[in-house]
């Protein structure tokens, strides 16, 4: 007796089954489209995608292309790649870069490191960039260790200057940098500014 | 990519699929793949100490030589779990549907460009780069965990704080990744480990999430989650906390399994996930009583004797590498300027409730209904965990609620008792975790369980949202 083959019946469950399927599906992705776009509308989403992550891609797209390390550091470091390239060019590894009180810095050159805070001043940020391209000194070493500093930062007309000592700056300098606390560190442009609203030292 | 990063990532996937397989913990493919991941991140992060204390340098060949016998040690876990293997990655649980594709371009959207980010720029973050990057570039450099860092530099200067001595997942993932990118082309920084651990998460939360609610209803939330700006910065910047958030997630995911189906293998699980979150963050210790207290609660009754040993068992594993970072390496084997300050605690002082409430009032203020961090995450949360306590009255995701207060709570006591804990740095990051907790409990709901049978009625499809794959003994 000759098999039954596959009979309309069947096959037409099948296609009946096959469109019910893609019929379901087709629904769950107009919802699931519409669902993602009312959530992506809700204001505060709407304008972080708008700004943010809009920010972000215009960025890549000028930046993208850029590849070399030299160039990424630059800028994502900022200030801190331009302070520590400066030291690392004129300073030997058997120098001594005095780190500066970072008030003195604060009180004397604020506009300049305001929107960092002088954090790229932290000594552990200074040795992140730099490591043993120089030795790093900072005003709680002893004296002795101090007379043998050869390079600080100074600021001269509110700008930061790479001064190199000299026998007759030395105690003008070291004098000055005296004045400030060398234990206080402000982590923070905030913490910054609020101490450069305080009186002056 | 290059080849040393991809034969890195490789290496890490293969030593968590062989202890994520044994273990069987994973409910689908998805979750395979991404606790796979996660776990041999973990694992791999030990194995710079181990190349240490043979006296091997930190150099790549010495790193990814014990990367590859690991990984090759772990396939052997491998034997006899074919059956497994192949149930969990049947076709049926890993098929995507029309309906998911929408939320999956858009996170890859995000995604794509959190990684160029995360890979362009050099680490950033203060806490990052006098932290875990500045003890890695310098292992890197001169071949040793005990670098100059520790032996010259922190004990030459007045300031510093407390990040060098940060636990040790962070900087040792920088560790490795650093040594395969050798300094150069697109991934130079070696912070792609942080994409990685991203996209492994995400896995393994969207595959329990749509293990557990139809897949539409898991889109909607991890989307939710996607789109809080302040978890999303942190998938770009290499910080200790994003981490440490998954591999605490996703402990508390496995816990609740094993709360759910008393099976060992979610337990073990969960004890390792725990125990890389303390090796991400010590203060993460704080955390795991909530965990040993929940299973001690569940099998009190059956057995007191087992409740014991398993509550007790879950606190001693995660102590393990906060004894072992804190106590046997920096304090034994990396000697440390006599003013390092590993953090301290504070006992009580005059006013000690005001000031609580005081810290709890400025937590909700300036991180938990700061809707700048996290959208519509946090409110939405709260709407329908109200509309799904006064709709459903039962208990259903109730140890995930507990988890929540008690991580709340917990955090408040931690920044009022420890020195440098704080609201907008320590709770800000440490929310993370909360917030994972949020959407993994809306994922147990009763709410959620509804909608998903509803959903799946309207399909036609019986509800598969219940877990049929079994765990390990």
């Amino acid at each position: 007796m000759r098999k039954p083959s596959a009979t309309p019946l069947y096959k037409a469950r099948i296609s009946t089954n096959a469109r019910q399927f893609w019929f379901t599906q087709i629904i769950y992705l107009m919802a699931g489209s519409l669902t993602l776009f009312a959530i992506l509308s809700l204001p505060r989403n709407g304008k972080w995608l708008s700004t943010t992550i809009d920010r972000f891609y215009n960025q890549r797209q000028k930046l993208g292309k850029q590849t070399d390390v030299a160039t990424r550091k630059r800028e994502g470091y900022g200030d801190a790649y331009i302070y520590t390239e400066l030291i690392r060019q004129r300073c030997q590894p058997d120098d001594y870069f005095l780190v500066p009180p970072q008030q003195y810095l604060i009180r004397n050159a604020y506009q300049q490191g305001k929107s960092t805070g002088y954090a790229w001043l932290y000594p552990s940020v200074l040795y992140y960039h730099l490591g043993k391209a120089v030795h790093l000194l900072d005003m709680t070493a002893p004296d002795s260790l101090l007379q043998r500093a050869t390079h600080t930062f100074w600021v001269y007309e509110n700008k930061i200057f790479l001064l190199t000592f000299k026998e007759h700056n030395r105690p003008l300098v070291l004098g000055e940098f005296r004045k400030y606390d060398p234990h206080f560190f402000a982590y923070t442009p905030k913490q910054a500014r609020a101490y450069y609203t305080q009186s002056k030292p | 990519m290059s080849l040393s990063i991809t034969l890195v990532i490789v290496a890490q996937f293969l030593i968590g699929f062989g202890v994520v397989t044994r273990l069987r913990v994973a409910t689908n493919g998805f979750s395979l793949a991404g606790l796979s991941m996660l776990a041999g991140m973990g694992v791999s992060s030990v194995l710079p100490f181990i190349v240490q204390f043979v006296h091997l340098p930190i150099a790549p060949k010495s790193v990814f030589f014990g990367l590859g016998l690991v990984a090759l040690l772990s396939l052997l876990l491998l034997r006899g779990q074919l059956i497994y293997l192949r149930e969990i990655a049947a076709w049926s649980r890993l098929s995507v549907r029309l309906c998911e594709l929408p939320f999956l371009a858009f996170w890859a959207y995000l995604l794509f460009i959190s990684a160029w980010k995360c890979a362009w720029f050099p680490n950033q973050p203060f806490d990052t780069i006098v932290g875990p990057d500045l003890v890695a570039t310098f292992a890197v450099k001169e071949h040793t965990l005990v670098s100059s860092v520790f032996t010259e530099h922190l004990s030459s200067v007045s300031v510093f704080s407390n990040q060098p001595f940060y636990a040790p997942f962070t900087a040792m993932q920088q560790v490795i990744y650093l040594l395969a990118a050798e300094g150069h082309g697109p991934f130079a920084f070696g912070k792609v480990w942080l994409t990685v651990l991203v996209v492994a998460f995400g896995l393994f939360f969207y595959g329990e999430l749509r293990e557990r609610i139809h897949p539409l209803l898991a889109g909607i939330l991890v989307t939710l989650l996607a789109c809080a700006p302040e978890l999303f910065a942190y998938t770009l910047l290499v910080q200790t906390d994003w981490a440490n958030a998954a591999f605490f997630a996703a402990g508390v995911i496995l816990l609740e399994r094993y709360l759910e189906s008393a099976q060992r293998g979610y337990l073990t699980g969960s004890a390792l996930l725990f125990a890389m979150a303390c090796w991400t963050r010590t203060e993460t210790i704080f955390f795991v009583p909530i965990g040993s207290l929940l299973v001690f609660a569940k099998t009190i009754r059956s057995s007191p004797a087992t409740a014991i040993k398993r509550s007790v068992g879950l606190f001693l594993a995660c102590l393990l590498p906060v004894l072992f970072w804190n106590y046997s390496f920096l304090r034994g084997y990396v000697p440390l300027p006599p003013h390092a300050s590993l953090g301290s605690i504070h006992g009580i002082t005059e006013g000690y409730v005001p000031h609580l409430l005081q810290i709890y009032k400025s937590m909700n203020a300036q991180v938990v209904f700061d809707a700048d961090y996290w959208n519509y995450a946090v409110p939405i949360f709260l709407f329908l965990t109200v509309l799904n306590v006064i709709s459903f009255r039962d208990k259903h995701g109730l140890s995930l609620l507990i988890w929540i207060a008690a991580v709340y709570i917990l955090f408040g006591l931690f920044i009022q008792h420890i020195d440098g804990a704080n609201v907008p740095y320590t709770f800000r990051r440490g929310f993370f975790k909360l917030l994972f907790l949020m959407y993994v409990y809306l994922g147990t709901t009763s709410l959620f369980r509804w909608l998903s049978t509803w959903l799946y009625r309207w399909e036609g499809r019986p509800d598969n949202s219940t877990v049929s794959v079994k765990a390990g003994s």
